[in-house]
């Protein structure tokens, strides 16, 4: 499980362009839906067994975050 | 003066591939759809569309679908198309033949759209892949939980609501279910809505996505398909085909076509309909010889004006010789004078889109002036006496009458005129 694997699966569950998903982007400025993320969680726990509850998550909360959460710190 | 119901746009999607011109070509071509499956799909044969994950597709769902290969999509707002969540096959379908009839027609982006327009789409069921996929988890896999957008991925509501999305569409939005009739009615019944003012303009059809490893093996135990192929009104026919896809047409009112200057393809004159009340599976010569009655006379078209007519012509041991015979009862010795077609024998039984694509095709011949032919063909079958169009031949009439028979003795006939 890479970054770029868990980018995949964000662009690939909320519809959104993998070059809008930068590090300091947050769930709200990304407009990402509650259904989108619920999506994108369970997909993540499908895949790779990560189980993250929704009300972890806050809309402030950035994709460098969220990827510290999930366990796979982006690079940059 | 009564308001014609004018045809401005054309939208399919098909085993036969992409968009209406190449569907037209090989229907006009006799270059059929009709293949083996591909594994991990079941055994079997059917018309299914070909794209670079179309043997995959086959008995999953919830994929970024085919429609994202769409070249019409560059036209789209992409913030629209997030909105639009997950897309079962049968939502891609429709969203493809639904963008390609809009653009078709010069209204996508237009300001008719917002107010005075409404989408009625016909689908025989909802989006099986979806449904199985999480059946498959639960029942099979044993695992709890199911893909959180399963519901609205799979509602057979689903495909209507995103088409208004993606085009901005504020107007009715209705789904109509009627087996393999579907959306012949969603058609009829959007030349009522015109007729009636409730529109100015009705984007209109049908979609089915049933190559599902359930979907399938449920028709296969109905004992109803073809080993070999589609045979319409052929002897020793075998059954019919499943095929997959959607086709739309853009129905609007003649003031609104001509006030914005579009161009018309056709009209939309006449829709007869009627109930069997008899059988489940079993066709009814009278039932279907009322509602192609009905729709002549609702055009106001006399049985002997010459028309191409596009069979429902299944292939199947009932539904042929019921449907040749319903045709000599209302046409007696003018039968002559029309030529039949049928093109499940190149697209497959579409289910709840085969109404909508084969007036399309039909439509499409009349203004061609090309009657296309019936595929397979072995030889007559006394029970099937029509002029069948078996290569394909210039036939120029003014009309086209085009019959879809459903399970549940629903029969619905669509009658139109050449532009």
């Amino acid at each position: 499980m890479t970054n770029d694997d868990i980018l995949a699966l964000i662009a690939q569950e909320t519809g959104l362009p993998i070059e809008r998903l930068q590090p300091d982007a947050t769930l709200a400025t990304l407009d990402i839906s509650s259904i989108d993320l619920v999506s994108m969680l369970f997909e993540l726990e499908d895949r790779y067994g990560i189980e993250i509850q929704p009300e972890e998550l806050t809309r402030e909360m950035t994709l460098r975050q969220l990827f510290d959460r999930i366990g796979v710190p982006l690079a940059s | 003066m009564t308001n014609r119901v004018l045809i401005t746009g054309l939208g399919c999607v098909s085993g036969l591939g992409r968009g209406v011109g190449v569907n037209w070509e090989r229907v006009r071509g006799g270059d059929g759809a009709i293949r083996p499956l591909e594994p991990p799909a079941p055994e079997g044969i059917a018309a299914w569309f070909d794209d670079d994950k179309a043997h995959e597709a086959v008995g999953q769902s919830l994929q970024r679908s085919a429609l994202h290969r769409s070249a019409l999509l560059g036209n789209v707002d992409p913030e629209r198309l997030r909105r639009l969540g997950k897309l079962d096959r049968l939502s891609s379908f429709a969203l493809e033949a639904g963008l390609e009839a809009v653009t078709h027609a010069g209204l996508l982006a237009h300001p008719a759209l917002v107010q005075r327009t409404a989408i009625l789409l016909g689908c025989g069921s909802g989006g099986n892949g979806t449904i199985e996929t999480a059946y498959e988890r639960l029942f099979a896999a044993g695992q709890s939980r199911v893909h959180p957008q399963t519901i609205p991925s799979s509602m057979i509501a689903a495909p209507a609501a995103q088409l208004s999305m993606l085009l901005g569409v504020h107007g009715p939005v209705l789904t109509l279910s009627g087996a393999c009739a579907s959306s012949a009615q969603a058609l009829g019944e959007a030349m009522h809505m015109i007729r009636a003012g409730r529109a100015d303009v009705v984007i209109a059809g049908g979609a089915e996505a049933c190559l599902t490893r359930g979907s399938l093996t449920g028709w296969q135990s109905l004992g109803v398909l073809a080993p070999d192929t589609c045979r319409p009104f052929s002897r020793d026919r075998r059954g019919m085909v499943l095929g997959e896809g959607a086709a739309v047409l853009v129905l609007e009112s003649e003031r609104h076509a001509q006030a914005r200057g579009a161009r018309v393809l056709g009209e939309l004159a006449g829709y007869g309909v009627s109930s069997d009340a008899t059988h489940m599976t079993a066709p009814d010569v009278e039932g279907i010889a009322s509602a192609i009655r009905a729709a002549h006379e609702d055009a106001g078209i006399g049985i002997d004006t010459p028309a191409l007519v596009s069979a429902h012509g299944t292939g199947t041991a009932l539904n042929d010789p019921a449907e040749a015979a319903a045709m000599h009862r209302v046409y007696g010795p003018a039968l002559a004078h029309h030529r039949v077609i049928a093109t499940k024998s190149a697209h497959g039984h579409m289910i709840g889109a085969t109404g909508a694509i084969e007036f399309l095709l039909g439509l499409v011949a009349l203004s061609e002036g090309i009657a296309p032919p019936v595929l397979n063909h072995l030889g007559p079958d006394p029970d099937c006496d029509l002029p069948l169009v078996l290569a394909a031949q210039e036939f120029a009439p003014d009309v086209l009458v085009s019959n879809s028979f459903a399970f549940g003795g629903l029969n619905a006939v669509l009658v139109g005129r050449r532009a």
